[in-house]
């Protein structure tokens, strides 16, 4: 089971420091943390890369809250 | 890069060309321009056209051939020196400009939502560039390209592309003249700004133009057209109807006589190796997109498309079909 704080982590380090005293919770949607579809994308990429997985892209691109991409992440990572 | 900021970088990169363009002007006739001015402005004039043309547009968005991680490297920052946008939001778009080209959808088509033709053009030329609300997801439209570590790089690192593209010819002005300063400033100006100016009216001209007037030798269910006036300064991609039915195809202009600069590029690296897995569109299959298509009339954005199954959702034993988008 892969934490919150591994996927929140990743997004302060691709909002470049704009959220590092954000508390986070996982309804939050992705674009109200003020990232852009360019940060998304590079997020959910690199939680691939790190995690050595390979998501649905279908799926991923339908990815809004923080809670969604958090199922995205452990249900890929079960299923590998 | 999204909404705001977005917004701010594309009225900072339109306004700073534009206003180089009188000094450029003001430049020429008190003849204050050098050879080495001029030589600057056709070098990286080439260089981020051929970084558009053959590296953001046919390696990138549609996969017309490969190339080694260095050539790849090589292409993709060439084009992110044109200041069109970074490579995955510039060939998201594009991607999404095919699959629904001239239909609602379209980010930059003359004819959706435009009150006239005139207005329409002016849209699809420069006006869609400052919708602060438009965005193509590269996670549906270029995966392939997000998990392509490099291209995510210069994704991410975009401006400092553009602002290295602006600053090295002006330091190479300032070292073929022997440390002028005034070459250096020249150098950016005439390389940088200037030339940015022109290429991004090349690029505009192939989506307002190359929708608007122009011949249709395959009747594709868009309104895009070849125009041969701009084939040579865009490096070839005017040949723009025949690369909207052939979209994977390395070459846009089908025929001998149509130059197409960028395709004679990728070809010379195929004979050298440097590039392989080159997209051929056959005669035969050219023929039959006609043949297929005859009881259409010269087609036109009244058909539906028949665009095949987008990249994020396509198998992996997918095969390639000729109107293949990525």
């Amino acid at each position: 089971m892969i934490p919150m704080s591994d996927v929140t982590t990743r997004i302060q380090r691709v909002a470049k420091g704009a959220l590092n005293d954000q508390t986070f919770d996982e309804s939050m949607s992705l674009t109200d943390l003020g990232l852009s579809s360019l940060q998304v994308s590079d997020l959910i990429f690199t939680l691939e890369e790190d995690f050595e997985i390979e998501f649905d892209t279908e799926q991923a691109a339908d990815v809004k809250t923080l809670g969604q991409l958090l199922d995205l992440v452990n249900n890929t990572a079960v299923s590998a | 890069m999204d909404g705001i900021s977005h917004l701010r970088f594309i009225i900072a990169m339109n306004l700073l060309p534009l206003l180089a363009v009188p000094v450029g002007i003001w430049l020429l006739f008190t003849g204050n321009v050098s050879a080495v001015d001029l030589a600057l402005l056709g070098l990286m004039f080439v260089v981020a056209g051929l970084g558009v043309s053959t590296g953001y547009h046919r390696l990138l968005s549609h996969r017309a051939f490969k190339a080694s991680r260095g050539v790849r490297f090589a292409f993709t920052s060439a084009g992110a020196i044109a200041a069109q946008g970074p490579p995955m939001i510039w060939v998201a778009h594009h991607r999404r400009h095919h699959r629904h080209a001239d239909k609602p959808g379209d980010p930059h088509s003359p004819y959706v939502d435009q009150p006239s033709l005139l207005k329409g053009a002016i849209h699809s030329h420069v006006g869609w560039l400052f919708d602060k609300d438009l965005t193509s997801d590269p996670i549906r439209y270029c995966p392939d390209l997000a998990r392509d570590k490099d291209v995510r790089f210069i994704s991410n690192n975009f401006v400092w592309f553009v602002l290295g593209g602006v600053l090295a010819p002006g330091l190479i002005g300032y070292a073929v003249t022997g440390g002028q300063v005034s070459a250096l400033f020249t150098g950016m100006l005439w390389g940088g700004l200037i030339r940015m100016f022109l290429s991004n009216q090349v690029t505009w001209a192939v989506n307002s133009f190359g929708h608007v007037t122009g011949n249709r030798p395959f009747p594709t269910s868009d309104e895009s057209r070849n125009n041969w006036w701009l084939a040579i300064p865009s490096f070839g991609e005017a040949w723009h109807n025949s690369h909207h039915a052939f979209p994977r195809s390395y070459r846009h202009g089908m025929r001998w006589y149509q130059v197409d600069l960028s395709a004679w590029i990728i070809v010379a690296l195929e004979k050298l190796h440097v590039v392989s897995d080159v997209v051929r569109i056959g005669r035969d299959a050219q023929d039959a997109f006609v043949v297929a298509r005859s009881d259409r009339g010269g087609g036109g954005r009244a058909f539906a498309h028949d665009v095949p199954t987008p990249l994020a959702a396509r198998q992996r034993e997918h095969v390639m079909v000729a109107t293949d988008v990525e």
